[in-house]
């Protein structure tokens, strides 16, 4: 444990703690039995408070602007859970905003939800948000393709560090738009809108003193789209479902780093719900020369069956994908793409105890083998 | 929060039934998750935040600012919280898991694995929490519960910002140093994107 984020996580379920019907019941007659004991000084002051409150909401049902720290209902996918308001804030083209968290309906995941209050565009999405644990400093688009290209922009929104007062986005030599962050505590929140197009775009978060704390490289979100296509999907034992998706890298970077060169095959796995303890989305760019057309990548998916996914690219002469380790050998099917575009793909999730110290090759068929490559520690 | 309107244009009113259960039941949310994150048990958590409710609403005569009142809810909680870790101690009672904090929460087949996981992160939290000092727990409780910063942390603890500081920094070194935590900690996401 290292970060704030992983406190923060650690203190979830008292977040969540709501008293039950039994409870508010019993302190509503405790409250009637000590009604009279309200002096007549603070009955106005009780009523400003109620006021208040029924103000509030009676507000909130009129504009859906709420005050931050209200509970409301919602959700991403029908499932009822409880979100808290963190910020709100309005964007010049596209009107209110406001920024919810809530855990997950499958599984207690945290979610970051951002709903757009103005008039919608009849093209695009009033919502967007995303679940599985929330990076100090992330940005995500609002539906580019739709109603961000519709009006002419696209909105990125996410969270920051406390420390963060302002976002920018910036073009080539330029900052395009500031907007301070929201929210208070250990994490704050910020929406922007940058023009859809926008070359070179990068985010940035300064501190009080206008000092930058952070970059994003977010050019992907103003380009053109990406050349995704979802190859193959697995179930693993115990539920959980993980899909491969690949596309062609594109060249993405947090400040002088390259995270993501340009043009390399690149394999990005997620999985469904995601894992306690590690990331649900993952992935890899680039080949292995040793072994030409057959790659082999691992992501930890843990639980009570404790399992290791592996999976990778396999040649177009592969039938089976051999997993030798202590407890025997496994194999299973190296797949053609869902799309039906060139190029296998394989994917098995093991026991622990399966894959430690296990190595992987591809077999076709006439006894082709390639080179084995071995699992590593996890 | 509430807060931000004139209190003389309610004056000479008289607060009704529905009133005051609006505010205990406010009361009872806010101090109920505080006393879920310091104190043992989960009937002993609604314990504290019956009292406090109670407390709140019979005493909300003393509150001049309206703005104020869940910074003073935190700080009738923090009195009662305290009293109870005290008690607790002093019966030498064994710590109760957090694991059983939440009695409805039952999980759902799909969630039978993440729920494991959550269960042991609560067990966990909860006896970590349980070495630590009880205002160590109350200030970790206000900042990582309800977000407050620093100075509200303060106010509730009835304490200057620097000690407020001080016992947040010496409760978070205590969480990141306890080995029980550390295997259980969420490894960073996002990566390889």
């Amino acid at each position: 444990m290292s970060g704030e984020r992983d406190i923060v996580a650690l203190f979830g379920s008292a977040r969540e703690a709501e008293p039950t019907e039994a409870e508010l019941a019993a302190v509503a007659a405790r409250v009637g039995k000590c009604r009279r004991g309200v002096r007549s000084a603070g009955r106005s002051l009780v009523l400003v408070l109620v006021g208040l409150v029924a103000a509030a909401t009676a507000a909130a049902a009129a504009t859906g602007l709420v005050p931050l720290g209200q509970v409301i209902g919602g959700g991403f996918d029908g499932t009822p859970v409880r979100e808290r308001i963190v910020a709100s804030g309005e964007l010049p083209g596209t009107g209110p905003w406001r920024m919810t968290t809530f855990a997950s309906g499958r599984g207690g995941v945290e979610c970051l939800k951002l709903t757009l209050l103005g008039r919608a565009s009849p093209a695009g999405p009033r919502s967007a948000g995303y679940c599985g644990g929330t990076v100090a400093f992330t940005e995500l688009a609002l539906g580019r393709r739709r109603a961000a290209v519709a009006r002419g922009e696209a909105i990125l929104f996410g969270s920051a560090p406390g420390r963060a007062r302002s976002v920018e986005l910036r073009g080539r030599h330029r900052v395009v738009a500031t907007v301070p962050t929201a929210g208070a505590g250990p994490r704050r929140y910020w929406a922007l809108a940058g023009p859809a197009g926008l070359a070179d775009a990068e985010i940035a978060w300064r501190d009080g003193d206008g000092r930058i704390g952070g970059r994003l490289d977010v050019g992907h979100r103003f380009g053109r789209p990406e050349r995704r296509r979802e190859v193959l999907r697995g179930a693993a034992p115990g539920g959980r479902r993980w899909t491969l998706t690949a596309y062609e890298g594109r060249r993405k970077r947090i400040g002088n780093d390259v995270y993501e060169p340009e043009g390399l095959p690149c394999l990005l796995v997620e999985i469904d719900p995601p894992p306690a303890r590690s990331a649900a989305v993952g992935g890899f760019c680039g080949v292995q020369p040793a072994t030409p057309g057959f790659t082999r990548a691992q992501r930890r998916i843990g639980g009570p069956r404790r399992l290791l996914l592996l999976y990778g690219h396999a040649p177009a002469a592969a039938r089976h994908v051999q997993i030798e380790g202590t407890e025997g050998e496994r194999s299973t099917a190296a797949r053609r793409a869902l799309d039906g575009s060139p190029g296998r793909f394989w994917g098995v999730a093991l026991p622990y105890a399966a894959a430690r110290g296990a190595t992987v090759r591809w077999v076709g068929s006439g006894g082709r083998r390639g080179r084995r490559v071995q699992v590593l520690p996890w | 929060m509430v807060g931000g309107s004139s209190q003389a244009e309610m004056r000479g009113a008289t607060p009704g039934r529905e009133d005051l259960d609006a505010l205990a039941e406010r009361a009872l949310r806010l101090a109920l998750k505080t006393a879920v994150a310091v104190v043992g048990s989960r009937d002993a958590a609604a314990d504290v935040a019956q009292e406090v409710a109670i407390d709140a609403v019979g005493s909300v005569h003393r509150l001049r600012d309206p703005a104020a009142f869940d910074a003073w809810v935190h700080r009738i909680t923090v009195r009662h919280a305290v009293r109870a870790i005290r008690r607790e101690r002093a019966r030498r009672l064994a710590e109760i898991p957090l694991a059983r904090l939440r009695p409805a929460d039952e999980p759902v087949a799909a969630d039978i694995e993440r729920h494991a996981e959550r269960i042991d992160a609560r067990e966990a939290l909860a006896r970590a929490l349980a070495r630590l000092p009880a205002r160590q727990r109350l200030a970790l409780a206000l900042r990582y519960v309800h977000d407050l910063p620093d100075t509200a942390v303060a106010e509730a603890l009835g304490c200057r910002v620097g000690t407020a500081h001080s016992l947040l920094s010496r409760g978070r070194a205590a969480l990141r140093g306890d080995g029980e935590l550390a295997d259980l900690a969420p490894a960073p996401t996002g990566e390889a994107r």
